[in-house]
């Protein structure tokens, strides 16, 4: 064989591989493609084993003649090569088609819920936590002096009919009720603490309400204590303000009125700025604007001296609201009951 | 309390405060807000009455095929009869009642027309005094009075009617000053800092005064003043009458009217006796006798309670005649035998000044509440007894025949406090120019010495005894929204405690593998913990409100047991519950209160076997308590039950222990219990978790650590063993483990297979044992000898035999 013969099988070659690229539209065709010539036993390989047919000092020329060859081969296989992976991908993925909707589901589980008033106390707590306010609890059957006497509510004081309490059939010596709301906790943060006290103390509260659409099977307060050197009625308003600011965002505002607590003097009924109107006035506040969320004030002397605290030396302030009420509002609930009939349907909207 | 802006306007001219009327109660309803006096709602009234008639009822005829309506005929003053047709049947023929003609438009727009009832012609509508804008009641038609009307008299004009506005105020325990007009009109008068004036009253200097003896009065009656009137002489006055119905109270007689009347104007609760019943004119006030009988003025006998002794600071006090009989309850209600009526002639009027504490307990105690014990409960101005008598007399247009009087001297209490205290107490700085000038208005005596300032409460004010009220009193008048706002200053860092966070991480680990939080009721029905398996007696509520929820949970087991079924019978078929909680239990000996703990309750239903097990060892390792925790079989179900653990299937359940204590139970409900509980057995296993928090979870000393994993190649092999049926399989799993802790092993349990191949012992459980060294690859000897020591600890133990 001499060089023009090799030209001639080199030029055969290339245009059978132009006419078999043509048809390689896979991957697969393309692999037998380079199998087919540029392989281990391709068509250019047997051209090199007969390179010894060809007079030595032409040899060289013709290795350059097959490699050209080889390289154009080569080189188009690795420019068609991610063409053809493109556009098979592209295919396949034009044709694998589903409707995602329509898998049948086969269990309900998967993530369960936090109860609402959790989730709103959790809120309410990390909000406190954020004003430097630790957290504190207590325990829900308490004695009358905790309840009572100790916040300055003697017996037969008015203001124990607005508390109506269950009263538990124990023999001790003092009557013991399902605490009427948080404050006891106030008394033994106190006494098991001493000053500066920051803190804030959420539970389950019981009182004997009448029997109607919205009795529910105890609910939820939080209050709030500080106790320090030197603390005012000022401190009290700004913290209520602020607290208001964080937790319903900075369209809602405070206001402070008088009211009486026996456990707080001065006291204040606080309310807000009715979320469902926005200050507009609407059904649900009576047309006010406002709503009543607590009450708060400045400890009265008569509950430090019960914790032990000197009433010349240190002065504090005092909040609680209800953490349901809360709830209901955040969730527009319409009948409390929902929040302890533990009805699934329910809480998976949660 | 409601308030009648007439009324206020005796006292101040509020209505000088804006040109219209819906204006100054704008004004009015702000302030009274701010002061701490809680509008709950205004109402006006009076309106729409014009064309509104009186007319006398003539003649009643009952109207063929109906039962509910008559036919009246009425002289309406116009020459001939009117035909009516009303539904109301709480009148005669005679009665004056009110007449609203065709054209007229009353109250609420409510026009009026002729119109035709079974066939019969009815030329307006009689009227009630709910549909006249005029008061609650609408039980019937609305009677006047007849003395001095003519038929088709202006209604309006008749009654004394001005239009009107009510403003219902909320008045707080601590303000006994303001459930009276003149309280609440002084309070806003120095709000508004318009002129405030008493009203007028008789000139009583020329009547004879007396003293009773000071045996007349006990400790708790402070004073008492009795004056005569000669009632017959007392004429009707319709402006009274008529003001009355509007603040809520019924009209009378005249000299009853004046009686309630003051007590609404001047807060000042007065008892008027028929001064015929009573021997002599006289009366005193003594202790009951215990168990003494009265007979109220609602007819009802009462039984009152004496005092035992000296230092006993609850008893009922009584209005006795000069023989000690007992007439009325004081403070509270009078009594049947000396009430005034129709034929009295001579009225004893009795003005009297008790201590609000022992008044609040009768009251309480009886459960007999009236607008005087209301008042007297929270204070009663006991200065003001005079002037009450001459207001009366100004009233009635009737001078007394005699005032007869005992009283003890009233204490008046000093306040002394650092000048500086109101401006410490609200930190900003406070005018004492405008504390005396605020609270002078208010009756208040202010004096300086130095860095000091006493004050002295007005009468009318015995609320106000310590520094704080003081501080309090200033704030309100000064308006609490202009209080400048201080941030805390406290560099303080809030935390939640470890306990705290537990609880939180416990939450959001049961929820994330699909458990909802429960919130169920502490308080349960009396055998709700006995048919869950509790034999002991449950502590009870003693006033529970229903009988369902009269006694306080020792375990959350029976609450969520009812929430499963609930949701059942809605067709659920998956339940996955917890709940966090308190139980209690009776006290320690000693103790006042209950023991009360924090437990957590995990309950799962679902169709076949579930795997409660699992679920409590995944909690527990996660949470790192599984180590201090032992599980054991239930071989004492007493002795679980008696620590607060109940309701568990004893087969299929496991008892925790840590330290020999018992700190909870997993496995399954007693199906049983479920379904003598709830009334229905619940299909497929509900496995159950209850353990106690305090003793486990929130016990952050034990928890886990993250352990650096070994960087040499971990070997394994398998172990095979036969146990009996009551050996646990994971006591074989930690027994290997701690046999070879040096080996770093992880134990895990890979078949569990009970069947006829297994002869001596019943069950053979297979383990797979992973373990590696932290500093080198284990040889084949060391990988040997680890498995050769893990089954001798096993064959040593006596739980099992290695299967060859």
């Amino acid at each position: 064989m001499d060089l023009s013969q090799l030209s001639v099988v080199l030029s055969d070659i290339s245009n059978e591989f132009d006419q078999r690229m043509v048809e390689a539209t896979t991957l697969a065709g393309i692999d037998q493609l380079k199998s087919d010539f540029v392989g281990k036993k391709g068509k250019v390989a047997l051209l090199y084993r007969q390179l010894g047919q060809i007079e030595a000092p032409l040899r060289p020329s013709a290795g350059e003649l097959i490699n050209g060859v080889r390289d154009r081969i080569e080189a188009t296989i690795d420019d068609l090569y991610p063409r053809i992976r493109l556009a098979e991908r592209q295919t396949f993925l034009a044709n694998d088609v589903n409707d995602p909707t329509s898998e049948v589901k086969t269990s309900n589980t998967g993530s369960g819920r936090i109860h609402p008033v959790t989730r709103t106390r959790i809120e309410l707590e990390d909000i406190f936590v954020g004003m430097g306010f630790s957290v504190e609890e207590g325990p829900e059957a308490e004695s009358e002096w905790y309840n009572f006497e100790a916040l300055n509510i003697p017996k037969f004081h008015p203001a124990r009919d607005g508390q109506d309490s269950f009263y538990l059939d124990l023999d001790g010596e003092d009557q013991v009720v399902l605490r009427t709301h948080t404050s006891p906790v106030q008394i033994r943060v106190m006494q098991s603490q001493t000053p500066p006290i920051y803190a804030v103390m959420p539970g389950r509260v019981y009182r004997r309400d009448t029997a109607d659409a919205r009795h529910t099977i105890g609910f939820h307060q939080i209050e709030g204590l500080v106790v320090d050197r030197g603390i005012t009625f000022g401190h009290l308003a700004s913290t209520i303000e602020t607290f208001t600011k964080a937790y319903f965002g900075p369209d809602v505002n405070a206001r402070l009125r008088p009211a009486y607590f026996p456990f707080t003097e001065p006291s204040a009924e606080f309310e807000v700025t009715c979320t469902i109107c926005r200050g507009e006035g609407c059904r649900t506040c009576s047309g006010t604007g406002w709503i009543e969320l607590g009450g708060c004030g400045m400890v009265h002397p008569n509950v430090l001296r019960a914790a032990g605290l000197d009433p010349e030396v240190f002065s504090g302030f005092a909040f609680g609201f209800g953490i349901d009420r809360l709830t209901q509002m955040r969730d527009e609930i319409a009948d409390m009951r929902i929040l302890t009939e533990n009805d699934l349907r329910y809480m998976r909207t949660i | 309390m409601k308030v009648l802006l007439s009324w206020l306007n005796d006292f101040a001219d509020f209505n000088g405060l804006a040109k219209t009327v819906d204006e100054v109660v704008v004004k009015l309803v702000d302030a009274a807000n701010g002061l701490g006096l809680v509008v709950e709602g205004v109402e006006r009234v009076g309106e729409g009455l014009d064309g509104v008639v009186a007319v006398k009822v003539i003649e009643i005829h009952p109207i063929d095929g109906a039962d509910r309506i008559r036919r009246i005929l009425v002289d309406g003053g116009t020459g001939s009869l009117e035909q009516i047709v009303c539904g109301a049947f709480n009148f005669k023929e005679g009665d004056f009642v009110p007449l609203a003609r065709p054209g007229v438009t009353l109250p609420g727009n409510f026009a009026i027309a002729k119109r035709k009832m079974r066939g019969v012609e009815s030329n307006g509508m009689l009227c009630s005094a709910r549909e006249l804008g005029l008061g609650s009641d609408y039980d019937g038609l609305m009677i006047l009075k007849s003395d001095g009307i003519r038929p088709g008299d202006d209604l309006a004009s008749t009654l004394g009617i001005d239009s009107d506005v009510i403003i219902d105020l909320a008045i707080e325990a601590n303000r006994p000053d303001a459930n009276c007009h003149m309280g609440v009109a002084r309070e806003l008068a120095v709000f508004f800092g318009i002129d405030f004036k008493l009203p007028e009253i008789a000139d009583l200097s020329a009547i004879e005064r007396r003293s009773m003896p000071s045996e007349y009065l006990v400790e708790g009656a402070n004073s008492l003043r009795l004056a005569k009137f000669d009632i017959t002489k007392i004429e009707r006055d319709r402006k009274i009458s008529n003001r009355l119905e509007l603040a809520g109270m019924r009209s009378i007689s005249p000299s009853v009217d004046i009686s309630n009347y003051l007590m609404l104007e001047i807060g000042q609760p007065t008892h008027p006796f028929d001064g015929d019943k009573v021997p002599g004119a006289r009366v005193m006030v003594r202790i009951a006798a215990e168990g003494e009988p009265l007979e109220t003025l609602d007819g009802q006998m009462r039984k009152l309670k004496g005092r035992s002794d000296s230092s006993d600071r609850s008893y009922d006090l009584v209005i006795a005649d000069t023989n000690g009989l007992g007439l009325s309850i004081a403070g509270v209600m009078g009594g049947q035998s000396s009430e005034i009526d129709e034929t009295s002639k001579n009225m004893l009027l009795e003005v009297a000044s008790f201590r609000s504490d022992l008044i609040a307990k009768t009251s309480k105690r009886l459960g007999l509440r009236s607008e005087a014990s209301h008042r007297f409960e929270r204070g009663v101005d006991p200065a003001i007894g005079d002037f009450a008598i001459a207001r009366f007399a100004q009233l009635a247009g009737v001078l007394p025949e005699y005032v007869d009087v005992v009283e003890t001297e009233i204490a008046r209490v000093s306040i002394v406090l650092p000048t500086r205290y109101i401006a410490e107490r609200l930190g900003m700085e406070i005018d004492l120019e405008l504390v005396s000038a605020k609270l002078g208005l208010l009756g208040f005596e202010i004096t300086y010495d130095g860095e000091a300032m006493t004050v002295v409460p007005p009468t009318n004010r015995p609320d106000v005894t310590i520094a704080a009220d003081v501080v309090e009193e200033f704030a309100r008048t000064f308006g609490y929204r202009n209080i400048t706002r201080t941030k805390l200053s406290n560099n303080r860092v809030g935390k939640i405690s470890p306990k705290q966070r537990r609880r939180r991480e416990v939450v959001n680990y049961l929820v994330a593998r699909g458990y909802y939080e429960a919130w169920t009721s502490t308080l349960l029905a009396p055998n709700d913990m006995a048919l869950m398996g509790d034999p002991s007696t449950p502590i009870k509520v003693k006033n529970p409100m229903a009988v369902d929820e009269s006694t306080l949970r020792r375990s959350l087991s029976a609450g969520l047991a009812k929430a499963l079924v609930s949701n059942l019978n809605r067709r659920e078929e998956t339940v996955q519950l917890f709940e966090i909680g308190k139980v209690f239990s009776l006290p320690k000996s000693g103790d006042l209160l209950p023991r009360e703990s924090e437990r957590l309750a995990i309950l799962a239903l679902s169709k076949g076997d579930s795997a409660p097990f699992a679920t409590y060892r995944d909690l527990a390792s996660f949470f790192g308590f599984f180590d201090e925790v032992s599980c054991e079989r239930i071989d004492n179900v007493d002795e679980v039950v008696a620590s607060g653990f109940i309701g568990f299937h004893p087969g299929r359940s496991l008892v925790l222990r840590k330290g020999g204590i018992i700190v909870g139970v997993v496995g399954e409900l007693n199906p049983y219990a479920v379904e003598d509980l709830t009334s229905l057995l619940p299909q497929g296993r509900v496995s159950y978790v209850e353990i106690d928090l305090e003793a486990t979870l929130y016990e952050v000393a034990g928890s886990r650590r993250p352990l650096t994993p070994s960087i040499y190649p971990a070997a394994d092999f398998d172990l095979s063993f036969e146990v009996a049926s009551n050996v646990l399989a994971v006591d074989v799993e930690s027994l290997i483990a701690r046999s070879i802790a040096g080996y770093n092993p992880k134990v895990s349990l890979i078949d569990s297979y009970t069947g006829d191949s297994v002869k001596v012992l019943s069950r053979s459980l297979t383990f797979r044992v992973q373990v590696v060294s932290m500093d080198h690859t284990l040889t084949e000897a060391e990988i040997r000898s680890a498995r050769i020591n893990a089954i001798e600890a096993i064959h040593q133990s006596g739980l099992g035999k290695l299967r060859e």
